[in-house]
């Protein structure tokens, strides 16, 4: 499990990122937890860890505050209407629609 | 207001569970035109108090294992100081590749995994 802590807070901190990607795969495959706690221990993880994250980069200078205020509003209410809108939205072509969009956008980040 | 916008969709994905943040740092690096480590820094602050509400909530509601996510967390914190001091060593375009290289990984991944119709 420690290992899966190291990783995850590595791209959290490397890319600033959650890190729920590899907690939440790690603590059911790993750790033996279901998808309902697994999520929610996973969130509690996140929390610390991007704390600490946070703070190296506010160290750097690396925090646009009038950035983060903007992103901080709109997530959110972004996050109060997604959390209404997840049983009413069929999931398996929506997810693939995001993975096509993470394609496209890492090799536009590459190029 | 094409920030605000851009944190309103990827909130709604975050809040179906679908892993919002990892399109919040493209989108504002493709653009919005931010630079790669404000982009990631600003991200990490914009995100605590919501993280810090979710975490609440999961809490109360008993979806969380503590004793896991204790050494999960303890662990975590130190592979978070590692990763965030490595980021500060990277020029800013060679950390977008790796970002966009992690984001390609994970798309495909998201799509070619076992059991990839069932919520992460």
């Amino acid at each position: 499990m420690c290992l899966v802590g190291l990783a995850g807070g590595f791209v959290n901190g490397l890319l600033g990122v959650g890190g729920g990607m590899l907690f939440i795969p790690g603590l059911v495959y790993l750790g033996g937890l279901d998808e309902y706690h697994a999520h929610g221990s996973s969130l509690l993880i996140v929390l610390p860890v991007s704390m600490v994250s946070a703070v190296v980069y506010l160290l750097r200078g690396q925090v646009e505050w009038s950035l983060a205020l903007k992103i901080a509003l709109g997530g959110v209410i972004g996050a109060y209407i997604g959390a209404r809108l997840t049983r009413s939205v069929p999931g398996r072509w929506l997810r693939y629609a995001l993975a096509v969009t993470m394609v496209l956008a890492g090799t536009g980040m590459i190029l | 207001m094409l920030v605000i916008t851009i944190a309103i969709i990827t909130g709604v994905i975050s809040g179906m569970g679908l892993g919002g943040g990892v399109f919040l740092v493209p989108a504002l690096a493709l653009l919005v035109a931010s630079a790669q480590h404000e982009a990631q820094g600003s991200t990490l602050m914009a995100y605590l108090p919501t993280a810090l509400v979710a975490a609440i909530t999961h809490y109360r509601h008993g979806n969380v294992d503590l004793p896991i996510s204790w050494r999960v967390a303890v662990s975590g914190l130190f592979g978070a100081i590692v990763g965030a001091l490595l980021a500060g060593i990277l020029p800013p375009m060679l950390l977008r590749r790796v970002f966009g290289l992690f984001l390609l990984v994970l798309g495909i991944y998201s799509v070619l995994r076992p059991g990839g119709d069932q919520s992460k």
